[in-house]
């Protein structure tokens, strides 16, 4: 039997649940990359998933994301199950999850103006007549704290925190209920990390927003969420507040991840 | 900054290095050096010019000017042959990413003795690649050397690395970002590992990071580079405990902690010049709280604050808070 989830249940209302993630089971071939994880997360709360590469957070993630096939378990948005949509369900839904990824320059289309981009999403996704699509890539750009005046730029012409800022923006363009942030910062500088993460956390508090949050950094994940899922060779290992398991780890899995956090404080007084 | 140690002639000593990609000024007059067995660190974000200065101790970069001395010879008097036998034999590189410095169709084993042939190694090859392998923590060093790289995980793809890089018994290592590609837990251990080898064979080691975490408690002095300048220089524990340059402090504020309990991080605000369009004067001074009209427009000169703490700030001793 694989170990246990520790903790205290960290889902008081099952009424509630946005996205419940029932023991699921994601395999390659022979490859068993999610192995029976379970994972819920409520409207407007932001929710971590660590664990390290190969561990099958990711593919966790684009199983949520329709991208990758259920093997087993079930997959549930607001009560209904990823099993039983039709393509119907799937475009909806697809206005509903939302996902920013890590390498903000590798997810953004090359031939595509910032404005344009967010134009396309809110054309498609939204049907909106260009002139009310002028006017929303505008607010869109404002909401993530980009100037409108960039809107011409090409992905190649920002810098990464801008373009991170722009990943968000088109995440934000279809008012999504939940944003998966697969490393939103660790491909960024230090003095740019921080302004993209309160970035997250105002919009997430500003507009009820869901987060789920996949980070190696531990130190991050203790910034901006409430709970925490510890994922190890495809397994939840570890759930539960992010105050309680970052003071008490109890799977020697986290007491790992926790021990390897660089620490800048060790030689200051 | 030489002035205030014995005279003891350093294993490296750069003096006002700038380094030019055509028109652009990425490395401008930096100056640093680094003694026979200690671990010196470079801290910056990308684009602050950290790599190419590492790289220019073994003359791997064109237009560069000022001076570097390696072990008291001037590199930029050496001849190609004298350049040859301090690449990798005088100093050797790991980089971020170990899959790709790798040769992806040459058993690893091979690789590193390729590495010993080319610098006239004598003894018995197949031995020596053993030892060297098992010296970096490789389990099963006989069966191991025969592993192609994708048959090892980036720990270990970093680990052969460096048994290469110390297959000529270096007296400089440079790590540009070595564990940046790498899981946290293996982070660690690679750490360990280059902490080891500078304890046991007194190879001096230039650490080149972003991130502040990886220096403390491993590095013995620090170089924090801002936009091509050093902005604070000075031992780990001076430079981190009492941060002198509103850069540095800024810097330590931004980094999310562990033990953080609530409350809103401030951000640094703007972003890094690109170096095609840097601000005149500190470079730093458009982000900068402190900054007033003398920062934008002469640039601030090296301060000494206490021993080889020093900051390149007019207002070092102000607080920002």
């Amino acid at each position: 039997m694989p170990p246990a989830i520790t903790g205290i249940n960290p889902m008081p209302d099952p009424e509630n649940r946005l996205l419940e993630i029932d023991a699921l089971h994601v395999r390659y071939k022979k490859i068993h990359a999610v192995d029976g994880a379970s994972v819920n997360i409520e409207p407007g709360e932001c929710v971590a998933l660590v664990g390290e590469s190969g561990c099958g957070k990711t593919s966790l993630c684009r199983a949520v994301l329709g991208l990758e096939r259920i093997s087993a378990g079930r997959v549930l948005f607001a009560g209904s199950s990823l099993n039983e949509f039709d393509a119907g369900d799937w475009k909806k839904y697809r206005n509903r999850v939302q996902m920013i990824f890590q390498d903000p320059g590798e997810s953004l289309n090359p031939r595509l103006t910032a404005g344009g981009m967010l134009s396309e999403v809110l054309k498609v996704r939204r049907g909106l007549p260009a002139p009310a699509r002028q006017a929303e890539t505008e607010r869109l750009l404002q909401t993530v704290g980009l100037d409108p005046a960039l809107a011409g730029r090409y992905p190649h012409e920002l810098s990464g925190g801008q373009k991170q800022r722009l990943g968000i923006a088109r995440a934000l363009a279809v008012n999504p209920d939940l944003i998966i942030a697969d490393e939103p910062v660790s491909a960024l500088d230090v003095s740019v990390q921080v302004q993209i993460l309160n970035l997250l956390l105002d919009i997430q508090t500003a507009r009820g927003l869901a987060l789920l949050l996949i980070a190696h950094d531990l130190a991050v994940v203790r910034y901006m969420c409430r709970r925490v899922y510890v994922m190890n060779r495809g397994q939840i290992v570890e759930s539960g507040m992010a105050a309680r398991i970052f003071s008490r780890p109890q799977h020697p899995f986290t007491r790992a991840l926790l021990d390897a956090v660089p620490d800048v404080d060790r030689c200051r007084g | 900054m030489s002035e205030t140690r014995p005279p003891m002639e350093p294993l490296v000593r750069v003096e006002d290095l700038c380094i030019d990609f055509g028109p652009v000024r990425v490395v401008d007059g930096l100056s640093f050096r680094i003694d026979a067995g200690e671990i010196v660190a470079l801290v910056g974000e990308s684009g602050c010019g950290k790599s190419v200065s590492a790289l220019a101790l073994a003359r791997l970069v064109h237009e560069l000017s000022g001076r570097i001395w390696f072990d008291g010879r001037d590199i930029l008097q050496m001849s190609g042959r004298e350049l040859c036998d301090l690449r990798g034999g005088e100093i050797a590189y790991i980089f971020q990413e170990p899959g790709s410095s790798l040769n992806p169709v040459v058993r690893v084993g091979d690789q590193i003795s390729e590495a010993l042939r080319l610098h006239r190694y004598r003894g018995n090859m197949r031995d020596e690649v053993i030892r060297l392998l098992d010296s970096v923590g490789i389990p099963e060093p006989e069966q191991r050397r025969r592993a192609f790289p994708h048959q090892m995980s980036g720990g270990q793809q970093q680990r052969v690395m460096i048994a290469m890089a110390l297959a000529c018994r270096p007296r400089l290592l440079v790590a540009d970002e070595p564990t940046t590609a790498l899981d946290v837990t293996v982070q660690v251990q690679i750490l360990d590992l280059l902490q080891k080898i500078q304890r046991e064979s007194g190879t001096a080691i230039l650490l080149i990071t972003h991130n502040l975490g990886l220096v403390a408690g491993r590095a013995d002095r620090i170089y924090v580079m801002y936009a091509g300048r050093v902005a604070e220089a000075g031992p780990v524990a001076s430079v981190l405990r009492s941060p002198r340059h509103p850069y540095t402090r800024a810097l330590l504020k931004a980094v999310p902690r562990l033990n953080s309990t609530g409350g809103r991080l401030p951000g640094i605000p703007g972003s890094v010049p690109p170096a095609d369009a840097m601000p005149p004067g500190c470079r730093f001074h458009p982000r900068c709280p402190l900054a007033d009209r003398r920062c934008a427009e002469v640039p601030p000169p090296a301060e000494t604050i206490e021993g080889e703490h020093c900051a390149a700030c007019y207002h070092w001793n102000k607080s920002d808070a």
